[in-house]
């Protein structure tokens, strides 16, 4: 996948993940072919940065790795990585909740409902 | 015995040419200053700066402020997000560009570090908008550069930097404990230090200087207990690096302020994914450099 902004687009390029507007409606789905036509209306509809297929070019086409990443839908290990980080405050009785609260976040948005984490597991993917 | 704040002058000292804020950037922290600054009078301010313009109005445009693709001039941006906003943005992307993105030889990567820095901007608006009133930009801007004091110590103390970064990966330990077997000063004096040389408001400066002990902090204490809940949870949530793997311990009482509680916490990890996804220009101008 490459991550560019919209000046950087063109024609024929496929987009490797959904285009969303502001109030996060689906503007055009994934594997939608982008012309000039969509293309020279990117602006307008206020996209600045679009997800596209192929191999990243350059350093800054990749999409940086922000929050987590639940690779193959592997929870456990997931669960296993918070343990870790948190091992060294296990005293501290309100960082102990937000270890239980963040476990129940990510088994939310990674767990149970797999299909649905394309669309809220952005950030993690 | 010398105090703490020699050891920090004689080790700044060793500095020789610190970056400066753009003139244009300087002069609008100096505007805001004026209540009744008109837009007109910023916008001819700013487009003395085209590349700085530029920016701007890419950044006003992002999904992040709310009205992506509907500004087209500065003036415009003013009146519609206001001028401290803009003013923010102004200082964000000038941040930026004082220092080089490439990280030096070493284990400190400068790309995770700003991405851990605007990821804790994020999060400190965010509060600051909800759970711990303040000024949203003002917490923006303090959790932008809360660390920044981490940069200079790469960019011109880099024997330093090493010996802490051997200090973290040898025992596994965080980057502020570290830091005080290394030296005596620490990354936070140091950016307060470096904000006061750059005029930015008290406040600010001592949420840099306080962001590890918040209670610490008079006319910052809000605003430094924001940026302290903040950098931990851009840690929590595993957004960038600022140099070591480890949660630190949460301050009680910058605790206590908030309306946080175990209650809100799901609603308030869904904000942050979301705020940080709209943020995704900020993260790209790093990356882009
Ligand atoms: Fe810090
Ligand atoms: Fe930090």
């Amino acid at each position: 996948m490459r991550k560019m902004t919209i000046d950087k687009v063109q024609d024929g390029m496929v987009l490797a993940k959904p285009l969303h507007n502001i109030e996060g409606k689906v503007l055009l789905a994934q594997g939608c072919k982008l012309s000039t036509r969509i293309i020279s209306r990117l602006d307008e509809w206020g996209c600045d940065i679009v997800y596209v297929e192929g191999e990243p070019e350059t350093l800054s086409e990749q999409k940086s790795v922000l929050g987590y990443s639940c690779k193959d839908g592997d929870v456990e290990k997931l669960l296993e990585e918070i343990e870790l980080r948190f091992s060294n405050v296990s005293d501290d009785p309100v960082l102990q909740m937000v270890k239980t609260t963040l476990k129940e976040h990510l088994i939310r948005k990674y767990g149970d409902h797999g299909n649905e984490t394309a669309e809220t597991g952005e950030s993690g993917s | 015995m010398e105090t703490k704040q020699q050891k920090l002058v004689n080790l700044v000292a060793k500095i020789s040419s610190l970056p400066t804020l753009p003139h244009v950037v300087t002069k609008l922290e100096k505007m805001l200053e004026n209540p009744n600054v008109s837009a007109e009078e910023v916008n001819r301010v700013i487009s003395s700066d085209q590349v700085l313009t530029a920016k701007i109005l890419k950044l006003v445009n992002s999904a992040f402020y709310g009205f992506p693709g509907q500004i087209s001039t500065v003036t415009h941006a003013v009146v519609i997000l206001g001028f401290s906003t803009v003013q923010t943005i102004a200082l964000s992307t000038s941040v930026f560009d004082l220092f080089e993105m490439e990280s030096k030889a070493g284990r400190f990567d400068r790309r995770r570090f700003w991405e851990h820095s605007i990821a804790t901007a994020v999060i400190s608006k965010l509060i600051a908008q909800k759970y711990l009133p303040a000024d949203p930009e003002k917490a923006f801007v303090a959790g932008l550069i809360h660390d920044i004091g981490k940069v200079i110590l790469d960019q011109f103390l880099h024997v330093y930097l090493q010996c802490i970064m051997e200090e973290v990966y040898k025992d596994d330990i965080l980057f502020v404990d570290a830091e005080r077997r290394v030296m005596e000063c620490g990354h936070d004096d140091m950016g307060a230090w470096l904000a006061e040389k750059w005029s930015l408001p008290i406040a600010l400066r001592e949420a840099i200087a306080c962001h590890h002990q918040p209670a610490k902090a008079k006319e910052g204490k809000i605003l430094a207990s924001i940026v302290h809940l903040a950098d931990i949870f851009a840690r929590v949530k595993n957004i960038g690096n600022g140099g070591d793997n480890h949660i630190p311990y949460l301050k009680q009482d910058a605790w206590e302020l908030t309306t946080l509680g175990e209650s809100k916490m799901q609603e308030f990890y869904d904000e942050i994914d979301d705020a940080i996804e709209k943020a995704d220009m900020f993260f790209s101008m790093v990356e882009n450099k």
